[in-house]
């Protein structure tokens, strides 16, 4: 039985990897080979070779030509892995917290390697100046935590671990986030980027074509695509935090409420988000997810084009009841209806009616016309059970007593 | 209401303070139904009948937040016990010395002021016994006792024309000494009680803009349905000749068309949202007011614009509350208590000035068309919190994060 294969792709229904948990350290070498490799190498001749280079590349080449010339008939292929450094641990996260706020500070102010150009955004939370960096000349945003939160363990744990979540997310669609070993005051800095949100170009009258807002949220679901392969929730996306420079690229900004599900205990408080753009089943308690993440894109597209919400607006502290989504093409005509498939998909009501991810709501949006979605009309009784059935019961109602009258008149 | 929630708290202290909370409402609205007769017998003019049934909804006012720390720091019980004893006494005095001057009434109305304060003790005593996911409907149930000012005005007026005005603080007596001996038996303090709030907490709250707004908003709503329950018995009496009796009958009706609608109020801001039901409350309260303030031709008619008035006041009163404990969650023992001081005061507000305006000016259009005025701010007010509400909401608390 040494030669039969008991697990592969399509054997089973579900794919169960398997998985470990470790700390690495300098040194460390990871090895992925084939049955072609360590059939006829075995585990010592494996660990042999291994240590006999110190180059990766001239690992994984002589172990292909070791198997080769034990008689290996099977296809050979070797990657090697090896672990020159690990970065310094975050340790100084959880000191951070302890780190006084810098306050209220006035243009030209210096804060620690920065020099305060003026202030950018000031939040019911969170403060925001743009700085240059004063021997690179660089300009950074520096986010931070209004005067009157000092002392809040809370919400300095909430700016670090925002800090966190930029500082795991390598794509391009986010800011890059500047190390900051000797900070003295509790903040970090973002890259500053020239431009607007896509909510500062509606306020601005802007008209977005449907070209437009297809390219907008492509890239936008590129960089929400990166962010949820780490498992973390955004649980914010709306136009005002989606930014667009100078040279038309799109950042994701403000993880200042992203989640790990896995990191983090569930909380009781209520959810947190802007909420307009809060699916629905937020409302009723469930957690934030990717499928919330999806709905909120899918309502940011919808509001770029026709300047509302598919559900109409919300308000804070409203428990609203989710009726049917308005059609984009009955505020945008010249949406093409395959896109207002994508859209009414994204905001549909079942998560489950959702995309799954963002992925594939971007092969949606790619594909386009020459793929399009369906979509089904529901019939009356599936849309709203509670007045299908008394209106059945009015029209049946109505007959009989006009059968009634009929019938006593004569 | 299910039946763990009669299980989860304490249902005798529950019931006692409902009890407690719409006798003591019951009587700090007394002077209201009471004042044509009050007035006709000490010869009073009109501002000064005005203030007579302001002065206890402006005591009542500041004394909530004097009961407030004083729940806060004695027990909630013993508090209350103070208070109704300060009552007892005020009415006994009425009733066995006699009121023979203006002065007199005022004190009295003073003293009746600790029974509209029995707000920052009843409702602190229930919900106490409840747990977070009860402490909505706790509060209902207690804060039904709004309905009190009701009897006061279908009773008050006939009582008095039987067995005059001065014997009434008397009768007044027995609901009073009843419901004081009901709480004294069966109310009790919940085990465990939060730390007493500081100055410092008081006043920062009010660095919120926020705060200031909901303040004014409930200024005009239950300033407006408070104000109008105490002076409505004197106007009906002034404008149309009716009886006290009739009178007080139909202030009855406008008041508990107030009462009855505040938890629709409640139900609508949750379904549609605070801001819009508020939107359209003030709008429309603003109008009827308007309506009103010229004056109708019969009683009847002024009846109806009157019941509409009050209801829509009532209804901002019920979406007023279903707002503020979810927007100032943290402090919102303290705005309940700012916000109900700043409603009193609205309706000692409107009541004073219906009062002085009528003596000034020979009649009731002007302190009506002032108040619906605030009605039209408040919507400038609304418009300003929904802009700034466009935001991001709730906080992560990161717990335990292995980061």
């Amino acid at each position: 039985m040494s030669h039969v294969l008991k697990r592969a792709l399509g054997l089973d229904t579900h794919v169960l990897p398997d998985f470990g948990d470790g700390e690495l350290a300098a040194g460390d070498v990871f090895l992925i080979v084939c049955d072609g490799v360590w059939e006829p190498l075995g585990q010592l001749e494996l660990h042999r070779l291994l240590r006999l280079h110190d180059s990766s590349q001239r690992a994984a080449e002589s172990l292909v030509e070791a198997a080769h010339a034990r008689g290996g008939q099977d296809n050979a292929t070797a990657l090697v892995a090896r672990v020159v450094e690990v970065g310094d641990t975050d340790a100084s996260l959880t000191d951070a917290g302890t780190l006084p706020l810098p306050g209220r500070l006035q243009p030209g102010a210096r804060l620690d390697d920065f020099v305060i150009e003026g202030e950018l955004h000031s939040g019911r939370d969170t403060l925001i100046y743009r700085a240059r960096h004063a021997t690179s000349g660089q300009r950074w945003a520096l986010k931070t935590l209004q005067p009157v939160l000092a002392g809040d363990a809370d919400a300095a744990n909430r700016l670090l671990a925002e800090e966190w979540f930029l500082k795991r997310v390598h794509s391009h669609y986010f800011p890059e986030v500047l190390a900051l070993p000797g900070r003295h005051f509790l903040y970090f800095a973002v890259r500053y980027f020239d431009g607007a949100s896509l909510q500062d170009k509606l306020d601005a009258g802007q008209h977005f074509s449907p070209v437009e807002a297809v390219t907008l949220t492509i890239r936008a679901l590129k960089g929400l695509a990166a962010l949820h392969r780490l498992d973390i929730v955004h649980r914010d996306i709306k136009p005002a935090n989606l930014h667009v420079d100078a040279d038309g690229k799109l950042r994701i900004l403000d993880l200042g409420v992203a989640r790990c599900p896995t990191l983090d205990v569930r909380e009781d408080h209520a959810q947190p988000g802007t909420p307009s753009f809060m699916a629905p089943e937020l409302f009723s308690g469930a957690e934030a997810s990717v499928q919330t993440d999806l709905y909120a894109v899918g309502a940011t597209a919808y509001h770029l084009l026709t300047r509302r919400y598919p559900y109409g607006e919300i308000e804070p502290f409203q428990h609203p009841r989710f009726g049917e989504a308005v059609p984009p093409a009955r505020y945008r005509p010249d949406i093409p209806p395959w896109l207002e498939n994508v859209l009414l998909k994204a905001v549909a009501r079942e998560p489950t009616q959702r995309f799954e991810t963002a992925e594939e709501m971007l092969l949606a949006l790619e594909r386009g016309e020459a793929n399009p979605l369906l979509r089904r009309r529901r019939p009356l009784v599936e849309r709203s059970p509670a007045g299908a059935w008394p209106l059945l019961a009015f029209v049946s109602l109505s007959l009989n007593l006009l059968l009634l009258f009929l019938l006593l008149a004569s | 209401m299910t039946r763990d929630f009669w299980k989860s708290g304490h249902t005798p202290t529950l019931l006692s303070a409902f009890l407690y909370f719409d006798i003591a409402f019951m009587v700090w609205v007394m002077l209201g139904p009471l004042g044509v007769q009050i007035a006709a017998t000490l010869d009073l003019a009109p501002a000064q009948k005005g203030m007579m049934v302001a002065t206890p909804v402006l005591a009542g006012a500041l004394l909530r937040i004097v009961m407030g720390v004083l729940v806060d720091h004695l027990k909630p019980k013993l508090a209350g016990l103070i208070g109704q004893l300060i009552v007892i006494a005020g009415l006994a005095w009425a009733w066995l010395a006699g009121i023979h001057s203006y002065r007199e009434i005022l004190i009295l109305g003073v003293m009746l002021g600790f029974a509209g304060a029995a707000f920052a003790v009843a409702l602190p005593l229930a919900s106490r016994w409840y747990p977070p996911q009860h402490q909505g409907t706790a509060l209902g149930i207690a804060g039904a006792g709004n309905s009190g000012t009701v009897f006061a005005a279908v009773f008050a007026p006939g009582l008095a024309v039987a067995f005059g005005w001065g014997n009434v603080f008397g009768i007044a007596l027995i609901p009073v000494g009843i419901a004081f001996l009901v709480y004294l038996v069966f109310a009790k303090d919940a085990p465990d009680c939060p730390a007493p709030k500081s100055l410092a907490q008081y006043l920062g709250v009010l660095r919120d803009r926020d705060a200031w707004w909901f303040m004014f908003f409930y200024f005009v709503t239950f300033g407006g349905f408070v104000g109008l329950a105490s002076s409505l018995t004197i106007y009906f009496n002034d404008q149309y000749g009716m009886s006290p009796v009739h009178a007080g009958y139909f202030t009855a009706a406008c008041v508990f068309a107030g009462s009855l609608v505040r938890p629709m109020g409640g139900m609508l801001a949750d379904r549609i949202g605070g801001i819009r039901t508020l939107l359209v409350v003030y709008s429309l309260a603003g109008l009827f007011l308007v309506i009103v303030s010229f004056g109708a031709s019969s009683a009847g008619v002024a009846l109806v614009g009157f019941m509409l008035a009050m209801g829509t006041l009532g209804f901002g009163n019920g979406a007023v509350f279903q707002l503020v404990p979810q927007r100032f969650r943290k402090e919102i023992g303290v705005m309940t208590g700012l916000v109900g001081m700043a409603g009193g005061v609205g309706g000692f507000y409107l009541a004073a000035s219906l009062g002085y305006l009528k003596g000034v000016t020979g009649d009731y259009q002007i302190g009506l068309l002032i108040f619906a005025g605030l009605c039209f701010v408040a919507l400038v007010g609304l418009t300003a919190v929904k802009t700034r509400w466009r935001t991001t909401w709730g906080a992560v608390a990161i717990s335990g994060a292995r980061v």
